[in-house]
């Protein structure tokens, strides 16, 4: 009887450091893991203002400029008035 | 007995360190002994964005590197002075200076953009590091300086918006940082069984404009070429919904680079259009024939008598050119901008109620226009007013008013009569919820049928004017030049004059309001031949942007 008491005794307390063993290398894992997607976390936000920088560039009027004068868009533009024939019929190009 | 000894040992041992535990983290607990582990961290908060009325972005935030040293890690100094002064452009001996081989940790440059960051990070020089911060990015470059303003330093290092949008929203944009706090060990791990506190980080406000991006740079582009074609000191245009009060398009120049805004003085920064005032001249006078016009003290069809000056005490009034036509009407006294039947106009209104109009009309007090830096300009009070003062004012001097008080007053004498409070944004965004700002009426100035006859009047001026403008055909575009002397010292000196314009469009319904103002034109002092030649090239694109087809 004693004997399995203290065989009991001592299994438990084995069982108990081997836990906590795994749950301290465990919880190293889980902090790196943090630490990884805190660091992915602000790569992505940095990512995101690169991109909307670069979205805007495109849609900025220096670009449309640029594009108009690659593909040879005229300076002087007059319109021509669907809505009113009459004006367009004195329209002379 | 000695296994009992080394039991007993290895017991007084263990209570020991419980002992010490309990001391370190309950007894020392609230005199800071758990803070030894507990990192606090910042979490910035995004600075609000600024877009036009269509939803492109005139202000955003990118990406941006504080460069530090920390001294103590730096193995080849000369070398990194050698390579840092190039790469930052700073000059190699004041870097040297800068860099204290006693400190842990120094600041050398902020600012700096990514592309800079990875270039110096290949070089892998010992001791260098970057801390991330963040910067205003113009897409539009400064296509809207005075209109949004910019972003600097406070006395405690925090950003703050000045002058313009940024600095009249500026607690709008800030948004709130946010603060983690864990419990981390001593390599900077979080502890996961610790302490984990977390205030999400609250960003700024973005805002929407009534600006229009494409009007600005129309607007930009025009004022640009008046300012060299007409040799100006100075010039500003302003474009709004004469029904709302919306502004579509602010831009003055010169102007200056918001992302280099510290290279330049603080003249520059101030707008025109809302902190500076001026003797508004003759395109004050169809204001003064409305509210005549409203108080019924003038007919529409009423005629004067131009025969000649008018002397008032020591002071003789002359038209412009010192001609008289005899008998004209009252558009007539509009269209060849006669003073001397403005001074009739205001006789017939009378001091008390010519007074009582331009406390009306809102000049003397400010606009409410949301940027930063309005000013009110000067009403004197009414019993310091001399004879002469009612009659100057009638066409436009000896009162100081600011742009956007002009143009305001103005658009409500066309708009049927409603003095609208000027407006800038539109709507102001969270990532829950929209606010929208609806126009406002402060108050109604005339009626309805004054504001039709005084836009026929207008209308009139602009086709019978003296001058011959290069108008875009088929449309009725109302209007009205001035030419005001700018005071210096007392008196007016004729060669600096103030050349005004405003005009609107389609007049029968008006789309459009702009007054374009050019200081000191060198090439001809006259409205007639700067400003408004300039306000046509500006109606002419935005009639074609507007797709309005011509009605005549």
């Amino acid at each position: 009887m004693n004997n399995l008491f203290k065989t009991s005794v001592w299994s438990f307390l084995l069982v108990l450091v081997s836990a906590n063993i795994l749950l301290f290398v465990s919880s190293i894992g889980i902090s790196d893991k943090i630490n990884e997607f805190e660091k992915k976390t602000r790569l992505l936000h940095e990512e995101n203002l690169t991109l909307e920088k670069k979205v805007s560039n495109l849609t900025s009027l220096d670009f449309a400029r640029q594009k108009a004068e690659e593909m040879n868009f005229t300076k002087v533009a007059s319109p021509t008035y669907l809505e009113k024939l009459g004006v367009a019929y004195q329209y002379t190009p | 007995m000695k296994v009992k000894l080394l039991f007993v040992v290895f017991i007084i041992f263990y209570i020991a360190i419980i002992a010490r535990l309990f001391y370190v983290q309950v007894v020392m607990k609230d005199l800071g002994g758990q803070d030894l582990y507990l990192k606090t961290q910042n979490l910035p908060a995004e600075r609000g964005r600024i877009y036009d009325t269509n939803g492109n972005p005139l202000v955003l935030n990118q990406n941006s590197y504080l460069l530090y040293l920390e001294p103590k890690k730096i193995t080849e100094k000369y070398k990194l002075v050698d390579v840092l002064s190039e790469k930052l452009e700073m000059e190699k001996a004041s870097l040297e200076a800068k860099i204290n081989d006693k400190l842990v940790y120094q600041a050398i440059k902020g600012g700096i953009d990514e592309d800079k960051k990875k270039e110096i990070e290949r070089l892998k020089l010992p001791g260098v590091g970057f801390e991330y911060q963040m910067q205003r990015f113009y897409p539009e470059a400064s296509l809207s300086a005075h209109l949004t303003g910019f972003v600097g330093k406070g006395d405690k290092g925090e950003s703050i918006g000045y002058f313009g949008l940024e600095g009249y929203y500026n607690k709008d944009l800030i948004g709130l940082p946010g603060i983690l706090q864990t419990e981390r060990d001593i390599i900077g791990r979080p502890i996961f069984v610790g302490t984990q506190n977390k205030v999400d980080a609250e960003n700024g406000r973005d805002l929407y404009l009534t600006i229009d991006k494409s009007v600005q740079e129309i607007a930009k582009r025009r004022l640009r070429e008046g300012l060299e074609n007409y040799d100006a000191k100075q010039g500003c245009v302003i474009v709004a919904d004469p029904n709302t009060m919306a502004i579509i398009a602010l831009s003055c120049l010169p102007d200056y680079d918001m992302d280099r805004y510290f290279e330049f003085t603080e003249e520059y920064f101030e707008d025109p259009v809302v902190s500076e005032v001026y003797e508004p001249g003759s395109i004050f006078k169809p204001l003064v024939v409305a509210a005549a016009l409203d108080a019924k003290k003038i007919k529409p069809d009423e005629q004067m008598e131009e025969d000649g000056p008018v002397t008032i005490g020591e002071y003789t009034i002359k038209t412009w050119d010192d001609k008289y036509a005899g008998r004209i009407s009252m558009t007539r006294i509009l269209e060849k901008s006669s003073n001397v039947g403005m001074v009739y106009i205001g006789r017939k209104m009378g001091n008390k109620t010519l007074y009582a109009y331009l406390e009306k009309y809102g000049f003397g007090q400010t606009t409410g226009i949301d940027l930063q830096g309005e000013t009110s300009g000067y009403l004197k009070p009414y019993e310091n007013w001399y004879e002469i003062d009612f009659s100057t004012v009638t066409f436009g001097q000896g009162i100081a008013v600011t742009p956007i008080q002009m143009l305001r007053s103005f658009a409500a004498i066309v708009n049927g009569g409603k003095l609208m409070k000027p407006y800038v944004v539109s709507k102001v965004v969270t990532h829950s919820r929209e606010k929208t700002i609806s126009p406002v009426v402060e108050r109604k100035i005339i009626s309805p049928r004054t504001s039709e006859i005084i836009k026929k009047m207008l209308v009139s001026t602009v086709q019978n004017a003296e001058a011959k403008w290069d108008m875009p055909e088929g449309y009725l575009i109302g209007g009205k030049t001035g030419t005001a002397q700018i005071p210096i010292e007392g008196h007016y000196d004729p060669s600096k004059t103030i050349a005004s314009f405003v005009g609107f469009a389609p007049a029968d319904n008006p789309k459009f309001i702009a007054l374009v103002m050019l200081k000191e034109p060198k090439s001809s002092p006259w409205g007639s031949e700067t400003a408004a030649p300039l306000f046509f090239n500006i109606a002419k694109e935005l009639l074609v942007y507007y797709n309005i087809a011509p009605t005549q």
